[in-house]
């Protein structure tokens, strides 16, 4: 048994972060397809974005990504678990931030982070430190005492991100990340971004902000109708290539013709 | 302007009638009418006698039919006028400071007198329906009762219409103090808690007691030396000076009509004017110390707390919602805090009952029945176990948990509660000799089986079609087809499991004999069966469910 366990583990170890293949979604038998055939993978120490305009597929993507919903056809492997086989084990090595900050409102800021940890099983004795390490780049100040209930949309965006960082997920992923935050978070969170892969985490986000995009991604794919368009290495290309605007047009393009 | 912030209301009542036919509560409506039925029946019933026997009593020997009947009428109308006034509070509060349009009409370019006006008119509408259906069955009793014609009803209905008027312009008054005080409270939970508990602890036992006493004066004749000449002068005086009550009982009845009239008209459009005045004046400074003001700090050392596992982080959760939400908490922690007094009270009238109409005791038995029927209410707060979380509870799929992780702590604060609730209503029972220790326990541990079971399906029910709110403080307000559900099992398990071996128990009693172990099998193996039923329906693809559940369901 304990045998196993080990081997286990160095299955982890050599396992993506994220491994997407075939994926389809429909909500309902008579809908038609959100997603259809996706497939991906992302690279330990990458950033790699999402791109699409709103109802492309980008959410649903996500949400059957971190079990959220299930998927109706393919396989998502975190880390080498099964998402629909061994969820608990998968959702240990990813947090999820989503894009309408679900986050539980009778709770204090520090009772949700508190909540969180537990979740995730932080020892008491890291805890705190990691917060005061949170706090330096989100800044809540001793708004952090008060309910979530009176938090502004930007608050509580920033006291999900907070929380979904309190275990050092080996996987982040964020849907629409950037909503709702004021500049200089927006800064802080990227160069927090840019700061965490270094350290062979990986980030995996959603945005419809070609911007944003460019300036934080190592790698974009671009969804259209539920579908992945075209890749692009934003890694070893100039920060202002306008290719990843082209291509986001041009699809934006197809898809209403 | 005010004509279209009033064909926006109408727009929002009538898309009631638009929604999907699932959501439409039909278990709760038919609840509704079936208490609605029992109380008409209540009223023709006791106010008829009450009615009749008071008309009849004579003062120094000389029998006054007219000002007896003005009496009863100005109590009526001052009770409706009362009620009026404590409602009107309320919803002319909800009205301005907790509906979702608040924040949209402060930007636009309305007065705040408009949107008030607007808000009030919404209210009159509703409060007169809810005077015409307070009043008349009152109305039509005493006018059957003491042979009035159909003009004191045309009359009566028209002042039924006066009294929402002069109610409203008291709420308008009243509904910013009301407003202050709510504010003051809202962040001092425990407070709040435990002030609501008391008053509703106070009005449960003032109701009994109320409920208690007339019992003991309808069914001993003691009512005929109660009302005595001292306290028939005390009435008169009160009555006499109970407005605008006072006004509107002498004009239906005739005494002085055109007079009366007149003052009611003028005390209407007075109290109107200073309630529009007043309310108008202050509700914009309301509106936006509302606005700016920020959330209060109630945990101040900004600590993380020492690691939990996410089971007890999770039951924890689930307490402190229901404690810092005060809907829920006196919604749930009040309602079950009070079932001891109210099976007490019950247990009480209900053992006298039996002893004055059937001369058998079957305590043990009424205690069963009475214990799960107030069980049940305590029950139905399960019914927004997955609903409470909101879209938090979409989050809560994406976390390490497993569905018992993220159920299991719901289910156990509902336990607790209940075990707490039950646990003290049977040691009172036991305490006050009701019933003896092992009867007691027995009482507990049948109340403990059916109340898992009906926790159980409340879950489930939620967890099928949860109704996350939508409101800023996310607080699940809507009377469900779940709640109503959970009552009506709740009333046909104490019928069946209380019921049933109380009415063998009395008809045996009626013989000499006792069949108290035909209670203890048949409220034990009922209750065994009814929680092997509700598992067997709440398990039953509860993991599927869980997988699917998705916004938009």
């Amino acid at each position: 048994m304990k045998k196993q366990k080990h081997e286990r583990t160095a299955q982890v170890i050599d396992g993506a972060p994220l491994e997407v293949n075939g994926l389809y979604k429909k909500y309902d038998k008579k809908s038609d397809y959100a997603v259809k055939n996706i497939s991906f993978t992302c690279k330990r120490g990458e950033i790699l974005g999402i791109l699409g305009a709103n109802g492309a597929g980008k959410s649903t993507t996500l949400k059957c990504i971190t079990g959220m919903i299930p998927l109706s056809e393919g396989k998502i492997t975190i880390a080498g678990y099964d998402i629909e086989k061994n969820p608990v084990e998968a959702k240990r090595r990813f947090s999820f931030v989503t894009d309408n900050h679900t986050v539980f409102q009778k709770m204090t800021g520090t009772q949700y982070l508190s909540f969180m940890a537990d979740v995730y099983g932080v020892p008491t004795e890291e805890r705190q430190a990691k917060y005061e390490s949170l706090e330096k780049v989100f800044r809540l100040g001793d708004s952090v005492k008060k309910l979530i209930s009176g938090y502004s949309h930007g608050m509580k965006q920033k006291i999900c991100m907070m929380g979904s960082l309190m275990h050092d997920p080996e996987l982040w992923i964020l849907d629409e990340p950037m909503l709702g935050l004021d500049p200089r978070t927006q800064n802080a969170v990227i160069s927090f971004m840019r700061d965490y892969v270094k350290n062979g985490k990986t980030i995996l986000f959603s945005s419809h902000n070609l911007d944003i995009v460019r300036r934080i991604c190592d790698r974009t794919i671009i969804i259209a109708s539920g579908e992945i368009v075209t890749e692009i290495d934003l890694k070893n290309e100039s920060r202002d290539n306008d290719e990843i605007i082209d291509a986001y047009y041009d699809c934006e393009k197809a898809e209403n013709e | 302007m005010l004509g279209v912030l009033l064909k926006k209301q109408l727009c929002e009542k009538l898309s009631y009638f638009r929604r999907d036919k699932k959501n439409i509560d039909y278990v709760g409506a038919i609840l509704t009418l079936a208490l609605l039925a029992l109380m008409l029946f209540v009223i023709v019933e006791v106010f008829g006698a009450f009615v009749e026997k008071y008309t009849a009593i004579r003062m120094y020997g000389v029998a006054d039919v007219r000002a007896r009947q003005f009496e009863i009428m100005t109590l009526v109308y001052e009770s409706v006028f009362l009620i009026g006034i404590i409602s009107g509070v309320s919803m002319i509060n909800r009205a301005l400071f907790e509906s979702d349009d608040r924040q949209i009409l402060i930007t636009l370019p309305v007065k705040a007198s408009t949107v008030f006006l607007s808000k009030v008119i919404s209210v009159y509408f509703k409060q007169t329906l809810t005077s015409l259906i307070a009043t008349l069955p009152f109305i039509s009793v005493f006018a059957a009762v003491t042979g009035q014609g159909a003009g004191y009803i045309a009359l009566s209905v028209f002042a039924a219409l006066l009294i929402p008027f002069a109610s409203l312009a008291a709420s308008s008054v009243l509904c910013m103090p009301y407003y202050y005080i709510k504010r003051f409270f809202q962040s001092k939970y425990l407070s709040l808690f435990i002030v609501i508990t008391a008053i509703m602890f106070l009005l449960f036992w003032g109701y009994a007691n109320v409920l208690d006493f007339m019992r003991t004066l309808m069914s001993t004749g003691e009512i005929k030396f109660f009302f005595s000449e001292k306290t028939m002068t005390a009435i008169i005086n009160v009555t006499d000076k109970l407005v605008p009550a006072n006004f509107i009982a002498r004009f239906t009845l005739g005494i002085e009509a055109g007079k009366n009239f007149g003052i009611l008209l003028a005390i209407t459009v007075a109290s109107a004017v200073t309630g529009l005045f007043v309310t108008s004046a202050l509700f914009n400074k309301a509106m936006k110390i509302q606005n700016t003001r920020g959330g209060k700090i109630i945990f101040s050392d900004g600590k993380l707390r020492r690691r939990m596992s996410a089971r007890t982080s999770l039951f924890v959760k689930e307490f402190e919602t229901v404690l810092l939400t005060p809907d829920y908490a006196v919604e749930y922690f009040s309602v079950a805090a009070i079932m001891p007094l109210m099976v007490y009270f019950c247990m009480t009238i209900g053992k006298s009952l039996l002893k004055t109409l059937v001369f058998v005791e079957n305590d043990f038995e009424l205690a069963i029945f009475l214990t799960v029927l107030f069980g049940a209410l305590t029950n139905t707060f399960p019914a927004t176990n997955v609903s409470r979380d909101g879209r938090a509870f979409y989050m809560l799929k994406t976390l390490p948990l497993k569905i018992t992780d993220v159920l299991a702590p719901k289910i156990a604060m509902n336990v607790t509660v209940s075990a707490l609730s039950a646990g003290i209503t049977a040691a009172v029972l036991a305490g006050k000799k009701f019933v003896s220790v092992p009867e007691g326990l027995f009482v507990f541990v049948v109340v403990m089986i059916l109340s898992v079971a009906e926790i159980l399906i409340a879950t489930r029910k939620d967890l099928n079609k949860p109704r996350f709110s939508f409101d800023d403080d996310n607080v699940v307000r809507e009377t469900n087809n779940n709640v109503s559900l959970i009552i009506v099992i709740g009333i046909l398990l104490a019928l069946v499991l209380g019921g049933i071996p109380l009415a063998v128990n009395v008809m045996q009693g009626l013989k000499g004999k006792n069949y108290g172990l035909f209670t203890y099998l048949f409220a034990g193996a009922g209750a065994v069966t009814a929680l092997a039923c509700a598992a067997a329906y709440a398990f039953s693809g509860i993991r599927k469910r869980f997988d699917a559940l998705t916004e938009g369901d």
